[in-house]
């Protein structure tokens, strides 16, 4: 289930230029906590970059991409003809560190390649299986993205589409793998309740998991029914006609939805049937969580009302964050407690969803993992007390997964992986607060369970026949003597171990009849507990042993389950011990292929402008031609401003804007310097017109305390000539200013902006006349954001901001309109203080509105209320009075791009009321 | 002086029967000198007062030997005697626009359709462009000429069309959209299939529709013939023989995978290489399986042959030699991208293309590589050769000549 929506969603990225991290004003942040020390494999078609520690996993990595490339090149019909940069990490914490993107990158991200400079990037998550289909997904990105140029180009169009990215994704993942149980049960679930979208709405559901699931499911089908050198065949059509879909038609002579119907068709032969032998989880099973996702469940002695029974403590992400709970055996409406919030704090800030499960003592406590800034760390929850007792992290670990109790309590057996990427088994002896490794492989050891005897622990390994391609079974480890002995056979996925709390049984689940179901093994044998339509996961034995609990996929959600363990529910299962089948042994690349390794070099070449540096102190970026030159880890970048505000021929030399600016992102501390000269007219209601000459130097720091504080400084010191040509003076003057920044972001965004979390930025400014010896400009900012959740789509928000400048040259501030004090203009009220107070309820309006038009047809995905309330003013040096203002407005998202804003606004003196009530349309997130 | 003639679209060519002879027969070239001017139109000249137009690349004077098949993939032994440099050397290379195209050779001229929109004409020995005649499409396919006329796709509004080379005139031209594979003529009849599936049976000097023949997919296989029968494979996987006079089948073989590329033809024994990644080696009287030989990649690269072996390349990127009589692997030759290219066999040598963008020459007793040219593209087509001139284009937009 670890891949489960999470796994693999590998994006492709658009690039949408921010400002320089210096001048970010809110937002999280991508923290640099280690350094590496990179070198560069060449290999035929690759330049595999890694470090030291990873070397053997850059030679298994080398030797896929080299494979998946001869696999592909048949596919596409086509040769890349320059090396393909392969950037690996051993981890996937390593991973997010990667500045060959700006953007964050969520967890649920397993992978991604980069088009401006083609590059793959891509971490090792232990699984030699899923390492193999992402690299391989990987690349057919990059096969797409190069085979429709290179035909395009070569038939002279230059001016087209990329094909839709359901069919990118979905061909991604047809031809990096088989369609999984997993993918199976997905689509499964959405044809049995009538719910699939059909493949002409695809747009409607873009980049979410089930798309790329449709995407394979349906290219699957083609393949099958049509030949899967249609698929290269449809490239080679590329360039005729008008895009996409003419190609397909060229390739299939039938049009998408013909296509579609089809595959529909097929689907619905394939899996009707299936219902009168199996059921969806909610139709046998009780239900015991109510909406969201809710996954990973473990059962805890708890004590409530005096009572003491076995309650259920799992993990929920019902409205964006995830959650422990811990809910009554009867289920979350009896009683819920929420245990640990996560993704808002340092401390927490990811609970690994889907990845790690929850292992529960007998004496009433919880350990559970939870990634802390660079690393995972062992959390012990003690129920007794409601409080975290144990915090531990382990120098030598950098992921931690699925902790599991001795029956006395005294140790934890978990899986842990090193910086070399590979997952191990792990004791942690609380008592002696030592680790002991117990397997040190490539093999990739998950879900450990201890025996109730203390003398085995039984884990999910890959250690198996066809290990390689992903398949798992159950295995026990000796820890008397080390020995490791398999306990399930065959060509499945057997995960999620469990015993029954006398320890005769061992439950878990597998696809080894097709769909995930529950099973057991004991002394007679394997048996088959369920017969489900989709899947269900994590099984969980009450202490009586009549109660098995279980996580179970419905309706696109995971819900906990529990049913009754009776005897009917047994079916025994031949499980033939294929004893001669050999283990594998991951290939690494040969000297056939690998061309040497070297040390990595800074080779700078053209990239995407990430940011726009501030040059201007006051008035932060300047527009122009923004040029990048970085690395290919992304570590050291260069920027170029060049433009020229000239007005006449003879101003042409004097009026070039320039700017160069290095920033390094290889630490923690990030940093950066720069120099720069600029020359403009300029306008202030305070001033009026006036030209001025600036140029000198800057630097810019930013420390992340975490992902969600930081610190930022600029410092900027420049000679700055000032024509006030209105007033008719001049000034002269060298300045240096200062500003430090204390910047703090947990907010939780959906389609019109942030919903749930808080922010702040705190600045202070100075700005020092050197020939003067005196405050040209002093500023302190205080701009407090909080987002208090009501419901799924629904907050209050409330913003406080404050704002205040002085010295000769103040810095002033415009007050009004739709981003701030609303109903009143964009320039109602200017001044060198500020104060502003919003208000707003937040609640939604419409969902997924489709409206049809003559020209096809258009989405809206989320169309959202609000009320609000502001109040506030901005002045010179007296102060007056609040101005405030009242109303409503909605809000359209135009998915993720831009949001339209109307507002319907009174304006009050706190006094009376306007009789007018103004209307104003704008775009813009909400605050 | 300057010529400065037009070049003209074929759909044009009849517009213009006003311009005086000499201009006619060369308003499709061209070219930018007097000398240029009058030594093409001399060539032409020369070529309109032939009996026989020689083709060598197709060669339609052999119309009893049994051998032709798609872009007349010479074997050995008819140009055994060819005193083949060995190594190769480049003569010359010439930017022509990116092709896939086969190039065709008129005695000293060279035909050469391109992915810009064009067939262009060049001068065998040196690489001089002579002229083009500008399409409306991009050409992917190779054209014919038989007799000086000149069979292609790519007219206006896609149209099959017939321009007569020695006057520039159209000689018909026929509304055909979707033609896939290229067309190939034999007696009188001209042979081209469609997307849709269908093969044509046309008349060479009318355009009229003889009759056609209906697949279940696509015709990317440019048609191969022998005698009266015809053999071609389609993309519902089938290698089908059919009557060249009445499009009746006689048999068809069914492969697991779409077919692309043309039957090469000896005796008994017709050889091709399907999709599903299998060569085959079928009865060609019988449709009967002789043998097959799997390789790991899809198989576009029509196969050529010498005496006893039989050669041709594989998407999995290698060259592959196989005994003809019972298909067993002789020797394989890898490069670095799949080969579309269908080798050239001369004397002992054999040439080819790789999308890994060389041109390679090996030896085909050995498989040894005995001389390799960077292109700076991909190559798609196969190399055609006449006295001793092996040309090659790439997609980088350069035609080279070897030597």
């Amino acid at each position: 289930m670890r891949k489960i929506f999470f796994l693999f969603i590998s994006i492709l990225l658009v690039y949408f230029p921010s400002r320089a991290f210096a001048q970010y004003y809110f937002g999280q942040n991508k923290v640099q906590y280690s350094s590496f020390e990179w070198e560069v494999m060449t290999t035929e078609h690759f330049q595999v970059y890694f470090y030291a520690e990873e070397k053997e996993i850059a030679e298994i990595a080398a030797k896929i991409a080299e494979d998946s490339y001869l696999y592909l090149q048949d596919k596409f019909n086509y040769h890349i003809p320059r090396r393909v940069p392969l950037i690996i990490y051993s981890s996937p914490n390593f991973f997010e560190q990667t500045n060959v993107i700006p953007s964050l990158l969520p967890e649920n991200v397993a992978g991604f390649t980069e088009f401006f400079k083609g590059r793959m990037v891509i971490p090792f998550n232990g699984s030699y299986a899923a390492f193999k289909h992402t690299i391989r997904h990987e690349l057919v990105h990059v096969f797409t993205y190069e085979k429709i140029y290179s035909v395009m180009k070569l038939h002279r169009r230059y001016n087209y589409t990329e094909p839709p990215l359901w069919f990118q994704e979905g061909l991604a993942e047809h031809w990096s793998q088989n369609m999984d149980s997993e993918a199976e049960m997905v689509i499964k679930d959405f044809v049995i309740s009538g719910n699939l979208v059909k493949i002409e709405d695809i747009g409607e559901i873009y980049g979410s998991y089930l798309m790329y699931k449709e995407g394979e499911s349906f290219l699957g089908f083609l393949s099958e029914e049509y030949g899967d050198d249609r698929l290269s065949l449809l490239f080679e059509n590329y360039w005729e006609g008008g895009g996409f879909s003419d190609a397909v038609g060229m390739t299939f002579r039938k049009n998408l939805k013909e296509l579609g119907d089809e595959w529909y068709y097929h689907l619905k032969k394939q899996y009707y049937p299936q219902i009168s032998t199996g059921d969806l989880p909610g139709r046998t099973a009780r239900k015991l969580t109510l909406d969201g996702f809710n996954v990973k469940p473990a059962l805890v002695p708890y004590s409530f009302k005096d009572k003491t029974e076995d309650w259920v403590v799992y993990k929920s992400n019902k409205l964006g964050y995830s959650n422990l709970s811990l809910m009554s055996p009867r289920g979350e409406k009896e009683k819920l407690f929420t245990l640990i919030k996560s993704e808002r704090s340092p401390q927490f800030e990811s609970l690994h969803l889907m990845e790690s499960k929850i292992g529960g003592s007998e004496d009433s406590r919880i350990a559970f993992i939870s990634k802390s800034k660079e690393k995972d760390l062992l959390y012990v929850y003690d129920l007794k007390k409601m409080k975290i007792s144990l915090r531990k992290g382990f120098d030598s670990l950098i992921n931690l997964s699925s902790p599991s109790w001795s029956k006395d309590g005294s140790q934890i057996v978990m899986t842990g992986v090193d910086k070399k990427g590979y997952t191990d088994l792990y004791i942690y002896q609380l008592l002696s607060d030592s680790l002991v490794r117990l397997t040190d492989d490539i093999y990739h050891e998950k879900d450990p369970v201890w025996s109730k005897d203390g003398k085995t622990i039984v884990f999910s390994s890959d250690r198996t026949f066809r290990g390689d391609e992903g398949y798992e079974n159950l295995f026990s480890y000796d820890l008397s003597g080390g020995k490791i002995t398999q306990l399930t056979f065959g060509q499945a996925h057997d995960i999620n171990p469990s015993f029954s709390r006398d320890g005769s049984r061992l439950y878990f689940a597998s696809d080894r009849a097709g769909a995930y179901d529950l099973y057991s093994l004991d002394t007679s044998g394997v048996r088959q507990l369920t017969h489900f339509l989709t899947g269900v996961f994590d099984p969980a034995v009450d202490q009586k042993n009549e109660e098995v609990y279980f996580s179970g996929f419905q309706d696109y959600n995971f819900q906990i389950y529990k049913l009754p363990l009776t005897d009917s529910l047994d079916g025994q299962v031949t499980q033939e011990k294929d004893t001669t089948a050999s283990i594998w042994i991951p290939a690494k690349i040969s000297g056939q292929y690998s061309k040497g390794v070297a040390r990595y070099k800074n080779d700078y070449s053209f990239d995407v402008a990430q940011s726009a540096i501030a040059y201007d102190a006051v008035y932060g970026a300047v527009g122009g031609l923004q040029v990048a030159l970085t690395d290919m880890l992304g570590n050291h970048q260069y920027y170029f401003l060049l433009t020229n505000t000239a007005e006449s021929r003879s101003e042409f030399l004097s009026s070039f804007n320039f700017g160069v600016t290095y920033l390094n992102r290889t630490r923690r501390l990030n940093y950066g310097f720069g120099f720069y000269h600029l020359y403009d007219e300029y306008y202030d209601d305070f001033y009026g017109f006036y030209k001025e000459r600036q140029y000198g130097g800057l630097f810019l720091a930013n420390y992340p305390i975490s992902k969600f504080q930081r610190i930022e400084t600029s410092f900027f010191m420049r000679q700055s000539d000032r024509n006030y040509y209105v007033l008719g003076y001049k000034r002269n003057v060298l300045l240096s200013t200062n500003y430090l920044s204390l910047i703090k972001d947990t907010s939780l965004w959906d389609l019109t902006g942030p919903i749930d979390g808080s922010r702040f930025n705190l600045t202070v400014g100075y700005t020092l006349a050197w020939n003067e010896l005196q405050a040209y400009n002093r500023l302190a900012l205080a701009d407090i954001r909080k987002y208090f959740r009501l419901g799924k789509n629904s907050c209050y928000a409330v913003r406080l901001m404050g704002f205040t400048s002085s010295g000769v040259e103040p810095q002033r501030l415009y007050l009004g309109g739709s981003w701030s004090l609303r109903g009143y203009d964009r320039k109602a009220f200017y001044g060198r203080n500020l104060v502003l107070i919003s208000n707003e309820l937040r609640f939604p309006l419409i969902d997924n509105l489709i409206i049809g038009f003559p020209f096809g047809r258009m989405g809206f995905q989320a169309i959202r209320g609000a009320l609000f309330f502001d109040a506030g003013n901005a002045w010179e040096n007296h102060f007056d009075q609040l101005y405030g203002s009242f109303g409503t407005g909605f809000r359209i998202s135009l998915g993720y791009v831009v949001v339209l804003r109307f507002d319907f606004a009174k304006k009050t003196d706190f006094k009376t009321i306007s009789k007018e009530t103004v209307f104003d349309f704008f775009f813009g997130w909400n605050f | 002086m300057k010529f400065n003639f037009e070049s003209v679209k074929p759909e044009d060519v009849e517009t213009r029967r006003a311009v005086p002879l000499l201009c006619q027969s060369l308003s499709f070239i061209h070219y930018s000198g007097i000398f240029k001017s009058l030594t093409v139109a001399l060539l032409f000249l020369t070529l309109g007062c032939a009996s026989t137009v020689k083709f060598p690349h197709t060669n339609f004077e052999e119309q009893n030997s049994d051998w032709r098949s798609l872009n007349g993939l010479k074997p050995a032994r008819d140009i055994n005697d060819f005193n083949l440099n060995s190594p190769v050397k480049l003569l010359w290379k010439k930017k022509v626009g990116p092709s896939y195209s086969t190039p065709l050779i008129v005695q000293k001229m060279v035909a050469l359709g391109t992915l810009d929109e064009k067939i262009i004409f060049l001068e065998l020995d040196t690489g001089k462009k002579l002229g083009l005649v500008k399409l409306s499409n991009s050409l992917s396919l190779t054209p014919a000429i038989k007799d000086s006329i000149l069979y292609s796709p790519g007219g206006k509004d896609d149209n099959l069309f017939a321009l007569n080379l020695k006057n520039g005139k159209s000689v018909w031209k026929k509304k055909l959209r979707d033609l896939s594979s290229s067309p190939i003529t034999a007696e009188e009849a001209l042979f081209a299939g469609t997307r849709r599936g269908i093969l044509l049976g046309l008349d060479c000097l009318s355009g009229a529709e003889l009759w056609q023949f209906r697949t279940g997919d696509f015709i990317y296989s440019t048609p191969a013939f022998s005698g009266e029968t015809l053999y071609f494979g389609s993309g519902d996987g089938k290698i089908y023989s059919l009557d060249m006079k009445t499009g009746k089948a006689y048999w068809n073989y069914k492969t697991a995978g779409s077919i692309y590329s043309t039957p090469c033809i000896t005796d008994k024994a017709l050889f091709l290489g399907s999709a599903d990644g299998y060569f085959y080696a079928l009865d060609r009287f019988s449709g009967e399986l002789l043998w097959k030989h799997k390789t790991e990649g899809a198989i576009h690269s029509t196969a050529a042959r010498s005496r006893e072996s039989i050669f041709f390349g594989s998407n999995d990127g290698y060259l592959y030699a196989l005994s003809s009589d019972k298909g067993e692997l002789l020797w394989k030759f890898e490069t670095d991208g799949p080969i579309h290219s269908s080798p050239l066999v001369i004397g002992d040598k054999i040439f080819f293309g790789s999308l890994d963008g060389y041109f390679y020459e090996l030896n085909s007793n050995s498989g040894e590589l005995v001389f390799k040219y960077k292109t700076g593209g991909m190559i798609f087509a196969s190399a055609s050769f006449y006295e001793g001139k092996i040309l090659i284009p790439s997609t980088n937009g350069y035609l080279y000549c070897f030597w």
